[in-house]
């Protein structure tokens, strides 16, 4: 047994090992009981000092003498051998935890590659999502603005008189709330109404028009070809501004052929400045 | 394998009376009274332990005992630990003598005695184990791992380790068995909470 010389403060850990082992001469083992029994800081080492023994065990790091002291206050203590037993476990699943995690590492790294990527491609998207609500709402106001105020194209030919064109579009948006206002350029001396017809009969090459202000006739037409532009069809009507003095107007249009099926517009006319 | 811990239940020594006087003596509060008797019960353990006395553990209720008996009959005591020592001593003394009189039994013999409760499968506290080192913090996770299991647990490892991260070895060691310390709370946690449902 080894000779310890006695502790003048607190004992190091090789006194602390060969306390918990049972292997310190008595009268230096006394002196540390009376350290032990003082406070708590000798408590706090010793629970240290022994934590280290039972890994040592466990890792197989006490040569053979300390080995065989352990185990045998192993068997006299049932919460000694707990400890190890529980350390044995603690070790058990932290060498199943890395392997696990060693495992996922590959699923890990797939992830790490990945999110970026659908990160980039959720931006892209969103900014699409975004541009396309932009046009939509404008497509609304377009759609919405578009019965109150019809365009009007001025075309002015060398001296008088000039020509002003409105389209009176077939398109009408349900939200509209009053019929579409014509702004008629003061300089213009002609109207020419584009009137898109919307159920255009295949047959109905000639037209009968018809403006009128309350039901006063102020201008007609018996005759007026249909034209197409693409897949919409238009009647076209060349009235004199002088006619037209702003307010409201209807314009009344059926096939000469079937007069009977009468279709009408209402529009107002405004002079622009 | 399912292999069931059979350990014996501590029991609370001596009468109401003696463990309520031993508890009023060790603390104002009962937090502080359970905190002072589970280090004295550590440091009669550590005691008989060095000893080379059968089951520490039940010599150190046997103290306890005693001193809960006398504390309840009116005995003043100045210092408690100290106090603890004596009787320790006293016990110690008894159980050697009685140790030279009866024949060394094989301690082996004591596995296979019954017990008194149940503790859950080591299946069952592996898994918790391993939901708990989980839920760590990556950084004490790691730890863990470096600490116990790279160079195998060798000193020269753990010195390295402690010197990576600008630490002395005990500092490094003591932060470890705190975070045993988390970790065994956290299984224990779950364990009761198991227990309750």
């Amino acid at each position: 047994m080894a000779m310890n010389p006695p502790i003048s403060h607190e004992p190091d850990r090789q006194q602390l090992r060969d306390y918990l082992l049972g292997r310190m001469p008595e009268d230096t083992a006394e002196e540390v009981d009376e350290r032990l029994f003082e406070g708590n800081a000798v408590l706090e080492l010793l629970e240290e000092e022994r934590q280290s023994l039972v890994e040592d065990f466990v890792g197989g790091r006490l040569n053979e003498e300390e080995a065989a002291l352990f185990r045998s206050q192993m068997a006299r203590s049932p919460e000694l051998g707990r400890k190890v037993e529980d350390f044995r476990e603690f070790l058990l699943a932290l060498k199943r935890e890395t392997a696990f995690s060693e495992k996922r590492k590959p699923l890990s790294l797939v992830f790490l590659f990945l999110s970026p990527a659908l990160a980039l491609l959720l931006c892209v998207v969103s900014l699409l999502y975004v541009k396309e609500l932009h046009k939509s709402a404008d497509l609304h106001a377009a759609l919405s603005a578009g019965p109150q105020t019809t365009q009007v194209l001025s075309h002015p030919y060398a001296g008088d008189p000039s020509l002003a064109t409105a389209f009176l579009s077939a398109n009408v948006s349900r939200g509209s709330s009053g019929p579409p206002e014509i702004l008629v350029p003061a300089n213009a001396s002609t109207l020419e109404l584009q009137l898109e017809l919307r159920a255009p009969l295949p047959d109905a090459k000639d037209w009968r028009v018809e403006v009128s202000a309350g039901n006063e006739l102020l201008w007609q037409s018996a005759h007026t070809p249909v034209r197409r532009v693409g897949q919409e069809t238009f009647l076209t009507a060349f009235v004199n501004t002088q006619d037209l003095p702003p307010g409201p107007y209807t314009i009344r249009y059926s096939p000469t052929a079937n007069p009977g099926a009468i279709q009408k517009r209402l529009f107002v006319i405004r002079q622009s400045h | 394998m399912v292999q069931i811990n059979m350990v014996k239940e501590r029991s609370i020594p001596g009468t109401y009376e003696g463990f309520t006087s031993l508890l009023a003596a060790l603390g104002n509060s009962p937090t502080a009274a359970g905190q002072h008797y589970e280090q004295l019960r550590a440091k009669l353990i550590f005691f008989f332990t060095r000893k080379a006395l059968e089951v520490p553990e039940d010599l150190a209720d046997e103290v306890l005992d005693r001193m809960g008996r006398r504390l309840s009959e009116g005995l003043a005591i100045l210092s408690v630990d100290a106090y603890a020592l004596g009787v320790a001593r006293h016990v110690a003394l008894e159980q050697s003598a009685r140790r030279n009189r009866v024949e060394a039994v094989d301690p082996t013999f004591f596995h296979n005695v019954p017990a008194v409760t149940t503790t859950f499968s080591e299946d069952e506290r592996l898994v918790y184990l391993e939901r708990c080192l989980r839920r760590l913090p990556s950084f004490d996770s790691q730890l863990l791992k470096s600490y116990y299991l790279s160079g195998g647990g060798a000193i020269s490892a753990r010195k390295n380790l402690a010197e990576r991260l600008g630490i002395s070895p005990g500092t490094l060691r003591q932060k470890v068995f705190l975070i045993r310390r988390r970790l065994l709370e956290c299984v224990t946690a779950r364990l009761e909470k198991r227990k309750s449902e």
